[in-house]
């Protein structure tokens, strides 16, 4: 199994979690339905799936725990960015970007009747 | 607690029980906010209990890949250490330490046979140079600078054992996939500090036996600390202090436990213990007999230590 962190970069799902924490900290639960959303209901994650990658985000130092909470007799721990987390994503957002551009102007060229 | 939350909590089971201890709380919690307001008779479904039970697959083999690594990284900060001796003891066969030596340079000066023997025992550098690679976070670099060193070392007898087994566990454990983890820099100095002082303690010991080798009852209590001055005598030594500061720190503080320490000097204790049983010999008389009785003495307390934080360390899983 792949770490969220490897010489390819970050793993989808680890990109997606830490994507859900840029602007909020939040709990087990709350990043599965943040990731759902935000993938448009493509990424779909299992509770253990998430914390296999929490574990390896943190192990990485890119999260950490934020808070503990009781909600309705329940523990809620809280999860949050760390400042190796930002540059993280904000290196990997530039990543994929980057593709995405490279893509998106050949596609262009293709249109306009470039190379194939 | 409902029905679904038990049936939640029995597939958490599948964890290891210090994961457990860690995260079941929250896991449920997760679980039953996912599964809002079922009724009394809903069950976890198979994606989720598959998704844990992958968890604890990966958790119960992550705890193997922690402790090969760390055999590696303990074995190599060994090696490193070793290498400041022989590097000094190098520098004062050759003259370069204000201290006698008492050997010669292997071979005729300015001799192919000198010059080989020179770059082998000055290659003791690259073991300092892959511990501290490693402890730096560049495994890839330790990984080429220690198999150049083993190449260097030629190991050929039992006592080179662990060394070999420290370079196959740096070689599996610092994978492409394997997570990064981050030494305090103080690491780095810590062989250097231990080397100094097995030097010293050491080249003392050889100066005490050479005073007393024309004393008729020499060697008299020499027989039973000469199997502790061997490499793998040393490492016997500093192997059973690391066992049994292990099994004090486990019994004292018990959120200090973990699987990885014990299972990481449980393997070194086998490359050890074999390599000092290869140092049995017929005795033909009393010193050899001691020599004997204090070397199986050693390879029988580290095979017990080794049993014994296994268990430990199975335990912590």
């Amino acid at each position: 199994m792949l770490g969220p962190m490897n010489s390819r970069g970050l793993t989808e799902q680890a990109f997606l979690v830490l994507t859900t924490l840029a602007d909020a900290s939040r709990h087990g639960y709350g990043i599965v339905q943040e990731v759902e959303r935000l993938s448009e209901g493509r990424v779909q994650l299992k509770i253990g799936t998430l914390y296999g990658v929490l574990d390896r985000l943190a192990a990485d130092e890119l999260v950490s725990l934020d808070r503990e909470e009781a909600h309705q007799g329940r523990l809620r721990r809280y999860y949050r960015l760390t400042d190796q987390g930002v540059q993280a994503l904000e290196a990997e957002a530039a990543r994929l970007a980057a593709h995405a551009r490279y893509a998106t102007e050949r596609l262009r060229a293709r249109h306009a009747g470039g190379p194939a | 607690m409902t029905a679904l939350e038990s049936r939640y909590r029995r597939v958490l089971r599948l964890l290891p029980a210090s994961y457990r201890a860690e995260r079941e709380e929250e896991m449920v919690s997760a679980f039953l906010d996912g599964a809002g307001p079922a009724g009394d008779d809903a069950r976890p479904r198979w994606p989720e209990i598959a998704s844990v039970a992958a968890l604890a697959v990966r958790l119960r083999l992550g705890a193997w890949g922690g402790a090969v690594r760390l055999t590696a990284l303990i074995g190599l900060a060994f090696q490193a250490a070793m290498s400041c001796v022989y590097l000094a003891q190098t520098l004062g066969v050759h003259g370069l330490l204000p201290y006698p030596a008492g050997e010669l340079p292997i071979g005729e000066p300015a001799s192919a046979e000198r010059l080989w023997h020179l770059v082998r025992e000055l290659s003791s550098v690259l073991w300092i140079a892959a511990y501290v690679a490693l402890v730096r976070g560049r495994p890839r670099v330790a990984k080429a600078t220690a198999l150049l060193g083993l190449i260097l070392y030629v190991p050929a007898s039992p006592e080179s054992l662990p060394l070999v087994v420290t370079v196959a566990a740096l070689l599996a454990g610092f994978h492409r996939d394997a997570p990064t983890h981050h030494h305090p820099r103080w690491l780095t100095a810590l062989p250097l500090l231990a080397g100094a002082a097995l030097f010293l303690v050491v080249t003392l010991a050889t100066w005490a036996m050479t005073a007393s080798i024309r004393s008729p009852q020499f060697p008299g209590s020499w027989a039973w600390a000469w199997p502790w001055l061997s490499p793998s005598g040393l490492s016997s030594l500093a192997l059973l202090v690391a066992c049994t500061g292990y099994v004090v720190t486990y019994l004292s503080t018990p959120r200090r436990r973990s699987p990885s320490v014990p299972l990481a000097l449980a393997i070194l204790t086998v490359p050890v213990a074999v390599a000092r049983l290869s140092y049995l010999s017929p005795a033909a008389d009393q010193v050899t007999a001691t020599l004997n009785a204090v070397t199986v003495a050693q390879a029988v307390v580290l095979l017990l230590s080794g049993v014994l934080l296994a268990r430990l360390g199975a335990a912590a899983r």
